[in-house]
């Protein structure tokens, strides 16, 4: 509204009032005035070059058409280095990594790769997942990509109709990060659509996770994309960044340029691609320790090992970790060898690894714990017991520590 | 007994050396308890649970509450403080928990410590009923588990507006199973949710409703207020709906003295009087000396410190214990207060010194005397002070010490205010523009609108138009007919309770860890301008850095004899009339008004004398308010006295009346004088249209954009406004005006109390008297 057409607005206002009082709704009068101070974006309507069109076809439900994308990619598709088939081959493995019994008999053709692209990073109830990408594996190697893409927000409840019928048809769901943002989102979505909600009785795996302790020695980053390049050798170029998205979608629901919006379709395709790839990498990690690169991924893999009681799996990978020179990730793989040695009652072997630890490291409180402990109730040997058990106070103070003295002290004095 | 010893201690004040005046004497008279039996309808259990407790029949206007709430209709209790109110609201609610497994209820308090008595309080009496509610009080303290379990469990929901705001309303959907089951919502002190917060407030109720009826429920309210004069509108425009009034107690007083002691005036010029915490201090050396238990009440955690120090030394100097006597106030760890609560509730103690941590809900037993250091700021807080004496049927006495400044002053001499129904005007304005937008966000976030959706008791055409203006901002989107938020942030988040446009400034104490406070920032530029001296709880901070960008003020403490205040040219343009109404000479009219506040420097003013100890410069851009406000004018038939007086002496009176007017308009509108503003000036709007003729007039408006519906209701209470004003002035015992009615006066000034008096008379048409 221009200056004078504003004031003729306000003037007009001000006859009116003087005789018929409330006659115009203030309200509207003060969000008018509000309205003008908004600065005007200076961006002209689409030009007709602008490509409206996303790839895709618009799919009927019963709650009317939404776009769905469907690609297929070939058997021999790889991500980087790694084949997307690789993850036909994960079995029990992964299911050690990720901790969950629930995951080992599972087929890799029943997993729904699922990631979803959002409105909002906050989470809550005004937050749509706009796109929702699901993948599978198909026996022959094929990736089957779908996504299904609110070309307005009020497509919604026919995207959550199409991934419901993907997520009944699922054994399981494979994400990374889902267990924290995709699924509690879509979680609400189904509320929200007063839809079933047909995820909560899906088994998850959240290769974020699993990730997270396989590399956390080795990589800072461990987002999906700087795993992509680090374990798969997958480098994105002109990929749109994931907290660049909500803004994209607003701008493309005002009528901006679909460009932004196919950049989205793309990262998140790539997303799902990776997904099934890196699974097929741990899976073959943790199960064939002779194909693991880095001498320092032993160590994670063989803790899962041990959290799951697989004494073969920690031994194996436990031995290719004896090859690591630096010194913390060399004194990490003694410990964890020392640990699993003490609790399969290999006590000298135990033993022998502290006193190596020692030996690089004489400030290591727990491998002077677990001397002190050895030769106090292995070996009776109580006045090495008791050089340890000083070292420990000194190093670690005194918590609980003080007494074990005391008591190996008394121990001594009965012996002699 | 006591009434004998209060007695003697009143002989003390009147025959002794205190020298003031007992501006006020009254007892109210004791009631018994009018009781009514049990209603049919309710569960045994609940009623046996009750009894076990000790309520063998339950007063009548509690017993009136249950049968309205278990009738559908909404209730709102203003009984006087100590009369049972929360059973008012538990018994149904327990009630209704006990015959649907899956009802729920939502309460309300305004802060985390009246949340976590009522917990307590709730567990007993659903664990005595045998009633699973498992309350819980939900706030930012929560721990995460205990979160996860009341979205599961949880029947009965204990939270505060704030998290209400924050944390569940934008996500509802993790708590379908509660919101399904909303059978009531208790929203109890209600008389603190007004201004600002109130007016938010309303709007987060209408987020409530909507997100209540999105999962099938229509819970009913039940509202709880201290004794103020509109508590039926408030409950309506906070809450929406309609409301039955509860007012008339059943529960059984003891006879109520109330007493005003006015402290002897020191200087005549300035209108100063003795120090109200040593006249405190000494009041209360006498009731204990009379051994009547006391609790004294200051306004800031360092006159606490003050006044015990005082009350310690003159028990010690007559020959007491003065470790009978314990300061409590915020700041005291939790442990100290208990243990002083303790010690009050078993009578090991003679005086408590306290703020207003000790004002509400926590029970300290039997006293017999408080003493209030000064007005506590609204009148419905001076009754809950002065209800925490007295809790059985024993007399009791109240003593208010007055002030030197104008309000103390004012209700000194007008005691009705304070014995008879309140004046005082809970107001909000949910629909100012600023705040309603900013729930419109939040709201559109929750639960999309659909097209021709009205917003609460707003018209479909304006919520229409409020959603296309956030269309237009970009935070909206509409398509096929809804509307849905699509701005990339979190809209509650951006969105405080206590404050109107834009962040609040923090306060940043440079010698300290935490934030010192939170300031709204058109306050913010008044008072913590660099070289400002910043008061915050009794202590004085000299401000060295502002930061505009990050919003943050950096302050150090300093021991000031000074404080500052801003020499602001204010400008005011009436950007549109919307009533007016004739006075007895002149007018009174009410509208939108846009005020541009200059500041060019700033005075040193010393503290109670307000003497100017020089000035500061500041240079600061102008600030552009837009807001309501109501003004005062003689218009172009000024009478003849005045229009005979010079331009200057003139206008030095219309300033005095409207320091006047500003003050007692700040009682009736139940505010902080610093949510409203006045403004003398001369304008064209004032004499109407096409006036060339300048008449000075006298602006009222609200200090928060927007407004917040205070200089709004003053025009309905213009006359009564006025009055007051002049009653203040002509009250006053000074001879021209002083800092107590007109407030300061520079040296050879004219009669500026005389001016102001001629003014308020010739636009009222009488003198005052009533």
């Amino acid at each position: 509204m221009s200056k004078i057409k504003s004031r003729l607005e306000r003037r007009k206002l001000l006859g009116t009032t003087e005789t018929s009082g409330d006659s115009r709704s203030q309200i509207i009068e003060q969000l008018k005035r509000r309205m003008e101070k908004i600065p005007r974006p200076l961006r002209g309507p689409a030009s007709d070059d602008d490509e409206r069109d996303l790839p895709g076809e618009e799919i009927e439900t019963a709650f009317g058409p939404v776009l769905v994308n469907t690609v297929e990619y070939a058997p021999g598709r790889h991500h980087g280095r790694e084949p997307v088939s690789g993850f036909l081959s994960v079995g029990e493995g992964l299911a050690v990594l990720a901790r969950n019994e629930a995951l080992a008999g599972l087929d890799p053709t029943g997993a729904l790769f699922l990631d979803t692209e959002t409105t909002g990073l906050s989470g809550g109830t005004g937050t749509l997942a706009f796109l929702v990408g699901v993948g599978c594996l198909r026996r022959d190697g094929v990736f089957l990509l779908e996504q299904v893409f609110c070309r307005n927000p009020t497509e919604e409840r026919a995207q959550l109709e199409i991934l419901s019928s993907r997520l009944r048809d699922a054994d399981y769901l494979v994400t990374f990060n889902g267990r924290a943002f995709d699924v509690p989102l879509l979680n609400t979505r189904f509320v929200m659509n007063r839809m079933a909600n047909p995820q909560a009785a899906l088994p998850h795996l959240d290769l974020l996770h699993v990730a997270r302790r396989i590399f956390k020695r080795r990589l800072d980053d461990r987002s999906l994309t700087a795993l992509e390049r680090a374990v798969l050798g997958f480098h994105r170029e002109g990929d749109i960044p994931g907290h660049a998205i909500p803004a994209a979608y607003a701008d493309y629901l005002k009528g901006g340029s679909t460009r932004d919006m196919k950049a989205v379709l793309s990262h998140n395709g790539l997303d799902l691609l990776a997904l099934a790839a890196l699974g097929g990498v741990l899976e073959r990690m943790y199960s064939n320790p002779a194909a693991v690169e880095h001498a320092v991924d032993h160590l994670g893999l063989a803790r899962a090992a041990m959290d799951a009681g697989r004494d073969d799996a920690v031994d194996h990978h436990l031995a290719r970790a004896g090859d690591l020179t630096i010194g913390h990730e060399r004194r990490d793989a003694l410990h964890m060898a020392a640990r699993h040695a003490a609790r399969n009652k290999r006590f000298d072997q135990a033993r022998d690894l502290w006193e190596q630890i020692v030996e690089i490291d004489s400030t290591d409180g727990t491998a002077h714990l677990g001397l002190a402990k050895h030769f106090e109730h292995r070996e009776k040997n109580f006045d090495r017991a008791l050089v340890h058990a000083r070292e420990t106070v000194e190093i670690e103070g005194d918590e609980g520590n003080s007494h074990r003295m005391a008591r190996i002290e008394r121990k001594k004095k009965k012996d002699e | 007994m006591s009434d004998y010893r209060i007695r003697t201690a009143i002989e003390a004040w009147r025959s002794g050396t205190l020298r003031g005046e007992i501006a006020v004497d009254v007892t109210s008279p004791a009631r018994e308890a009018v009781t009514a039996p049990y209603p049919e309808w309710l569960s045994k259990k609940v009623s046996d649970a009750l009894s076990v407790e000790g309520v063998k029949s339950p007063y009548r206007h509690q017993v009136e509450a249950w049968n309205l709430l278990e009738g559908g209709s909404n209730i709102v209790v203003a009984t006087p403080t100590a009369s049972g109110k929360t059973l008012c609201y538990n018994v149904p609610v327990l009630h209704t928990l006990a015959v649907d497994p899956g009802a729920t209820a939502l309460y309300l308090f305004p802060t985390k410590a009246l949340a976590r008595d009522q917990e307590a309080v709730i567990r007993d009496l659903s664990r005595a009923a045998d009633v699973s509610a498992a309350p819980l009080v939900y706030d930012g303290d929560t721990p995460v588990d205990e979160r996860r379990t009341a979205r599961r469990n949880s029947r009965i929901l204990i939270t505060n507006p704030d998290m209400l705001h924050l944390g569940i309303l934008p996500h509802h959907a993790s708590w379908a199973r509660f919101f399904a089951g909303l059978r009531y919502v208790v929203v109890d002190e209600l008389h603190q949710y007004r201004g600002v917060f109130g007016s938010h407030v309303a709007n987060v109720m209408r987020r409530l409703m909507r997100v209540a009826g999105f999962h099938g429920s229509t819970p009913v309210f039940a509202a709880c207020s201290a004794t103020i004069g509109n508590p039926t509108e408030l409950a309506r425009n906070v809450i929406g709906g309609e409301f039955e009034l509860i007012s008339d107690s059943g529960a059984p007083t003891g006879p109520r003295q109330l007493v005003v002691y006015n402290p002897e005036v020191v200087d005549p010029i300035l209108g100063t009087r003795r120090s109200a915490l040593k006249v405190a201090a000494r009041i209360a050396g006498d009731l204990v000396e009379n051994r009547v238990a006391t609790l004294v009440f200051c306004q800031t955690r360092l006159g606490v410190e003050m006044t015990l120090r005082y009350l310690r030394d003159r028990i010690q100097k007559r020959g007491g214990d003065p470790e009978r006597v314990r300061g409590y106030r915020g700041g005291y760890l939790p442990t100290l207060r208990r243990e002083i609560e303790n010690a009050l509730r078993h009578g090991e103690l003679d005086a408590v010194v306290a703020t207003n941590a000790l004002e509400l809900g926590i029970d300290v037993g039997e006293l017999d005397a408080v003493v209030l250091a000064g007005y506590p700021g609204t009148i419905a807080a001076t009754h809950q002070r002065s209800g925490r004496a007295g809790r059985r049927q024993a007399p009791s006495i109240a003593v208010m010490v007055a002030r030197s400044n104008p309000l103390d002053q004012f209700l000194a001499r007008e005691p009705s205010y304070l014995l008879e129904s309140s004046p005082e005007l809970a107001l909000v304005q949910p629909d100012n523009v600023e705040i309603l937008l900013d729930h419109l966000r939040c709201a559109a976030f929750e639960l999309p609108f659909t097209a021709a959706e009205s917003f609460g008791p707003i018209s479909v055409d304006d919520t229409t138009a409020a959603l296309e203006c956030l269309v237009e901002e970009g935070s909206l989107s509409r398509s096929m007919d809804r509307y849905f938020y699509m701005g990339s942030t979190y809209p509650a988040a951006e969105t405080g309770l206590r404050s109107v446009g834009g962040e609040a400034v923090v306060v940043m104490d440079m010698d300290g860890d935490e934030p010192l406070a939170r300031v709204d920032p058109v306050a913010a530029r008044l008072e913590l301008h660099e070289h400002a001296i910043y008061q915050h709880e009794g202590r004085t901070y000299h401000v060295e850095r502002f930061d505009h960008e990050a919003g943050r003020a950096y302050v150090r403490p300093v021991e000031s004899v000074y404080y500052t205040t801003p020499v602001v040219h204010h400008t005011l343009e009436v950007v549109e009339v919307a009533k007016r109404k004739a006075l007895a000479i002149g007018e009174v009219a009410s509208g939108d008004v846009r005020v541009t506040d200059d500041i060019t420097g700033f005075k040193k003013l010393k503290f109670n004398t307000h003497e100017n100890l020089g000035f500061g410069d500041v240079r600061l851009p102008p600030a552009l308010l837009e807001t309501d406000g109501t003004w005062f004018t003689l218009g172009d038939s000024v009478p003849r006295p005045i229009r005979d007086l010079a331009q200057g002496d003139l206008m030095a009176g219309y300033e005095g009346l409207a320091h006047a007017v500003h003050q007692v308009a700040s009682l009736r509108l139940m505010c902080d004088p610093r949510d409203i503003s006045t403004v003398v000036q001369a304008s064209d709007a004032a004499g109407g249209e096409g006036s060339d003729v300048l008449y000075p007039a006298i602006y009222l408006y609200d200090a928060h954009s927007g407004g917040v519906g205070l200089s709004a209701r003053a025009f309905k209470e213009a006359r009564p406004t006025l009055e007051d004003a002049l009653r203040l002035v002509t009250g006053c015992v000074c001879d021209t005006g002083c800092p107590s009615c007109c407030g300061p006066t520079i040296d050879n000034a004219p009669p500026v109390k005389q001016i102001a008096r001629m003014i308020a008379v010739a636009l009222l048409g009488h003198g005052g008297d009533r």
